[in-house]
């Protein structure tokens, strides 16, 4: 899918802030883009080609020949050199991510989820592999992550960070502010649009970092971890509205989680990952009808047997993860 | 939505903004000065101290408004004010601007990063012969000199703050696609401005030191002139009048800063410092 070129040294004076789409195959035309592609040679890998944009909507799709969607990961690694040592963080082999899907993943601590969020949301080069990304954006961004709670910038005000993401893609003020404040009406946040973050709770903080991804409308929502610092009842609340906000968009969701009970609340289908290197040990279809209610869910038979299914996978990783090396540990 | 708002807003008086302060902590933040006051006062009076060197403050009170009324002490202010503000002006911009440029771009800093480093550590005032030779016998030397602390101090501040952004404010900009434009003014410069606030007050001490140092070698007015001339002739009161004018120039400076802060930076918890 996207990543975004930026040369590490550099990469706060980059003025290109261009997309790249990895992965060029057979019959699939990929992206037009304004720009030469300026990708990372990876020797190892068979694909990393592909074109810069320079913004999102500069990005039209062609679809390809034959029939697919979603996105297509394939052998994709990614090694982090520590003090000389190199450490495989990511090995998967293959992932497919449907479109309009909402992906769960969980994993023990260091399994690399979150650099795989990374390398989809543009923040990291993978070492080798493809990302293919069949989702046609139309006129909307590809992508938008929703980070951890102190990723709200506390310069803004509430609604001057739900409207971040239209506002650097030049959205007129009149337009983004109004998008920016019917999320956070829907998030429960339309008394505070003149507060600044210190002044909110973690949830409602958490809840603000929501409405700045979704008042961007991308296709692909990436989560990382967004409701890991929040207590129990509020994280529940969180989720709540969530649901409530995606099962109305049918956006693509990647949501990284070390918890599952979150996975199978809020995910179709739930990939548990394997310790380090982390790989994708088993992909489960959660089947829990739609719209789901997050409080009462927990209680659901099919849950609490999803719950045990899936935990019988994770329970051997976190296991030989916290026995085999002690970084590991939580 | 779900939760209740009063009772995840912070509620008034529960937990206080660090920058405010009960009335009881202003009354004794207020008091203590005074009370160093009286106790000078009290001491002159009692002859514990000898006055001829350093006379009560009522004494230097009177003179300062004979000074004031008779003299010239109101221009000598004005000048020192106007030396003063022009060299910051001229240091805390390009200061800011410099830093920026050198904590944002890799080799700009690779390559300035010495240079700095030699000019930082000299002594600012032994190059104020250099400085007279270059430009000359006039108010340019002394706004130069003035204008170099403040300038390292931004530079050096300012290229230090932006390499301590929190790298998830990089990762949102880069992942919503921000330009340059809205990087710089959404993302680094609201990021680094309370340590820029922090150079700020550095800077206000340093800048006042410039001046008044130019104005003891060369100036022929400005409140160093007044103290360093008073002392020179023995007029020691006048010359404590001089420094007592210094000290509440800076310290009206230094205090409005704290003002700018609360008007500029909302966000931020203000630091007490007055």
């Amino acid at each position: 899918m996207t990543f975004r070129h930026v040369d590490r040294a550099a990469r706060f004076s980059e003025s290109e802030q261009g997309l790249h789409l990895g992965g060029t195959r057979q019959g699939f035309p990929g992206i037009v883009g304004k720009h030469a592609a300026r990708s990372r040679s990876t020797d190892a890998s068979p694909a990393s080609v592909g074109e810069d944009a320079r913004s999102n909507h500069a990005l039209r799709f062609e679809m390809p020949t034959a029939a697919a969607d979603g996105i297509i990961i394939r052998n994709l690694e990614k090694n982090f050199v520590v003090d000389g040592l190199v450490l495989r963080a990511l090995s998967i082999a293959d992932l497919t991510v449907r479109e309009g899907e909402f992906l769960c993943i969980v994993g023990p601590s260091g399994c690399g989820k979150t650099t795989l969020l990374r390398i989809l949301g543009g923040l990291e080069t993978p070492t080798a592999g493809s990302v293919e990304c069949l989702i046609r954006p139309g006129d909307r961004p590809l992508q938008s992550m929703v980070f951890q709670e102190q990723g709200v910038f506390p310069w803004l005000t509430v609604l001057g960070n739900a409207a971040f993401g239209l506002t650097v893609r030049g959205v007129a003020k009149p337009t983004r502010e109004a998008v920016a404040r019917d999320y956070l009406r829907k998030l429960g946040l339309a008394a505070f649009e003149r507060a600044y973050p210190r002044q909110l709770s973690g949830g409602m903080r958490q809840r603000v970092n929501l409405a700045r991804a979704f008042a961007n409308d991308p296709a692909i929502l990436l989560m990382d971890e967004p409701l890991g610092a929040i207590d129990e009842q509020t994280k529940m609340l969180v989720q709540e509205d969530l649901l409530h906000l995606w099962e109305g968009s049918r956006k693509t969701v990647i949501f990284i989680t070390h918890s599952l009970d979150e996975a199978i609340v809020l995910g179709d289908r739930v990939a548990v990952m394997s310790h380090r290197p982390g790989r994708i040990k088993a992909v489960y279809d959660v089947g829990l009808p739609r719209p789901r209610n997050a409080l009462e869910l927990r209680n659901h038979p099919d849950f609490v047997a999803m719950r045990s299914l899936v935990w019988d996978a994770l329970r051997e990783e976190v296991l030989s993860g916290n026995a085999g090396s002690p970084e590991a540990s939580p | 939505m779900s939760e209740n708002p009063s009772l995840t807003a912070r509620a008034p008086g529960r937990r206080r903004r660090s920058g405010t302060r009960t009335r009881a902590e202003r009354i004794v933040g207020m008091a203590s000065p005074i009370v160093l006051l009286l106790l000078w006062e009290f001491a002159a009076r009692a002859g514990l101290i000898d006055v001829r060197i350093i006379p009560a403050p009522t004494t230097v009170a009177t003179v300062i408004w004979g000074m004031a009324v008779h003299g010239s002490l109101v221009s000598d202010t004005a000048y020192t004010v106007t030396r003063f503000l022009t060299g910051m002006a001229l240091g805390v911009v390009p200061g800011v601007i410099v830093g920026l440029t050198m904590g944002l771009f890799r080799w700009v800093g690779i390559v300035f990063s010495p240079i700095i480093a030699v000019f930082y550590n000299v002594p600012r005032i032994a190059l104020f012969p250099l400085v007279l030779i270059i430009v000359g016998l006039n108010e340019s030397s002394n706004i130069l000199m003035i204008a170099l602390g403040p300038f390292f101090t931004m530079l050096i501040t300012a290229m230090g703050a932006v390499r301590n952004v929190e790298q998830i404010y990089r990762d949102v900009a880069r992942n919503f696609a921000a330009g340059p434009r809205h990087l710089y003014f959404m993302v680094v410069l609201p990021a680094i401005a309370p340590t820029l606030m922090d150079g700020l007050r550095i800077s206000v001490g340093l800048g006042l030191l410039g001046t008044i140092a130019v104005e003891f070698l060369v100036a022929e007015n400005g409140l160093g002139h007044v103290i360093w001339n008073s002392w020179q002739v023995l007029s020691l009161s006048q010359s404590m009048a001089g420094l007592v004018m210094g000290a509440i120039v800076g310290y009206v400076f230094y205090a409005s800063l704290a003002l700018v802060e609360r008007a500029l930076l909302p966000w931020h918890q203000p630091t007490q410092f007055n």
